[in-house]
């Protein structure tokens, strides 16, 4: 391992008694083998990182910001019901925005929105704008034509056979997410649950993890996006087919095991 | 606006716009040259390769944070890694102090023998590995430090030198006595 062409390298071993100039040897002998996949696994996580850092802070998240809107959209509605004219305009805007806030209230006259199930590419698209859980998250259930065949005038669309990807094994897989566990971490006793998103290719291969929500601790989530690398799947199939799909997976690593698992009835598929 | 900010960043991790997402030039090839040292260098001091992938991941990011700050008319880019590296691993082994032991059991080395071809001769090589890094930390940190810059990260006397900032006949006489040290130890354990 030392550099053979560094002259203090020869003058050093040179100057040793024959007994150190062993050891030396032998010290130099011990190879040091990387996990193959660590370097492009660090490498992922660095640009990751290095993605969020250069996303940076959104301006509506500063303090300061937000006191600043609520303030100017306060002045216009109140500019808004001293003008007449401007009046109903507002008034309709707050009834808006109540009926989003209390639905409830507003329940009696609302109508049934339709829900369809979204075709998902066969390459990975980009993940979607945060939105309320209900309409990004098709569940195996939601994703049946029940739905579609309640509403009389639309055209009936064709019966589609949809599996959503299972992972192939997960008694192996708690036991390799479980490798991931940082000792020290188990030892301090610090827990946590991460929720992932990522693409499950054609093959059962995560590809382009993210974090969904974080545990809290950087290192447990790290620790989680690498383990996932590792999971393999049955790939989603649509009639058959093998297709790819985003996933969300959670990850639990309790200490008093020193076991991670994948929570059984947490993978949902986001097609 | 959400969903155009969504698009360009897949778009990047498909090879375009790349320069708004990917790691910074320089940094992306520090760490294609100095990765494999860095983790070379913690996993010599450290007793698991789990724990060496933890350091070494933090040394990574502690680099790309402070990278701004990095002046390059002070270290090389290797030298501020090896740098940041030997502080990660020092807060690393205080923590553990407090924690667990620090030995090395045979089952964590297999990383460390994958040269030596029959199965016999990697049990012999495991043991006589377990025997010297175990007996390696009962040597004092700065021993440690020296014998794993130089048989861990693969470094020559010079390059020990700029690391630790010491002159070249120093870093001789600092190896040569931490490996007359190292030697007792081993010496005295293989009696017991």
């Amino acid at each position: 391992m030392t550099n053979p062409n560094d002259p203090h390298d020869a003058d050093f071993r040179a100057t040793l008694p024959a007994d150190l100039q062993a050891l030396d040897r032998e010290l130099s002998g011990i190879r040091i083998e990387e996990r193959p996949s660590f370097g492009p696994e660090l490498k992922g996580e660095l640009t990751q990182a290095w993605r969020t850092r250069a996303r940076g802070a959104p301006m509506a998240s500063r303090p300061w910001v937000r006191t600043l809107m609520a303030a100017g959209l306060a002045g216009l509605m109140i500019a808004g019901v001293s003008v007449p004219s401007a009046r109903a305009a507002v008034f309709q805007l707050v009834r808006t925005v109540a009926e989003e806030v209390f639905p409830t209230f507003f329940a009696q006259d609302a109508e049934p929105e339709l829900q369809l199930p979204e075709i998902e590419a066969q390459e990975p698209a980009p993940p979607v704008a945060p939105r309320p859980r209900a309409e990004v998250v098709v569940s195996p259930a939601d994703a049946s034509n029940e739905v579609v065949t309640s509403m009389p005038d639309l055209p009936t669309l064709p019966f589609v056979e949809t599996t959503f990807p299972e992972i192939i094994s997960r008694q192996e897989a708690a036991r390799m997410i479980a490798s991931y566990y940082p000792l020290e971490l188990q030892e301090a006793g610090v827990e946590g649950a991460i929720k992932l998103l990522f693409w499950v290719d054609t093959h059962g291969i995560p590809e382009n993890i993210q974090t969904r929500e974080s545990s809290g601790n950087q290192r447990l989530d790290y620790a989680a996006m690498r383990a996932a690398r590792n999971l393999r799947f049955h790939p989603a199939t649509r009639n058959g087919v093998a297709v790819g799909t985003w996933v969300e997976v959670d990850f639990h690593f309790f200490a008093l095991t020193g076991v991670g698992i994948i929570g059984s009835d947490s993978m949902d598929s986001v097609m | 606006m959400m969903i155009k900010e969504e698009v360009t960043l897949s778009t990047g991790m498909r090879g375009e716009g790349r320069a708004e997402t990917e790691l910074p030039p320089d940094f992306s090839s520090w760490f294609r040259e100095y990765q494999p040292i860095v983790f070379r260098y913690v996993r010599f001091r450290l007793a698991t390769r789990e724990a060496a992938e933890d350091v070494t991941s933090e040394v990574f990011m502690k680099a790309l944070r402070a990278l701004d700050r990095y002046d390059p008319s002070r270290a090389s880019p290797k030298t501020w890694l090896l740098r940041i590296a030997r502080n990660a691993v020092t807060d690393h082994l205080r923590f553990l102090k407090r924690r667990s032991s620090l030995h090395v059991s045979l089952d964590r080395v297999p990383d460390l023998v994958a040269d030596v071809p029959t199965q016999e001769e990697r049990v012999l090589r495991g043991e006589r590995i377990q025997l010297l890094l175990n007996a390696s930390r009962e040597l004092r940190s700065a021993d440690q430090e020296i014998l794993s810059l130089r048989y861990g990260a693969g470094f020559g006397n010079r390059e020990i030198a700029e690391a630790l900032n010491i002159s070249g006949n120093a870093v001789a006489v600092r190896l040569h006595r931490a490996l007359a040290r190292l030697k007792a130890v081993v010496d005295k354990r293989g009696r017991d």
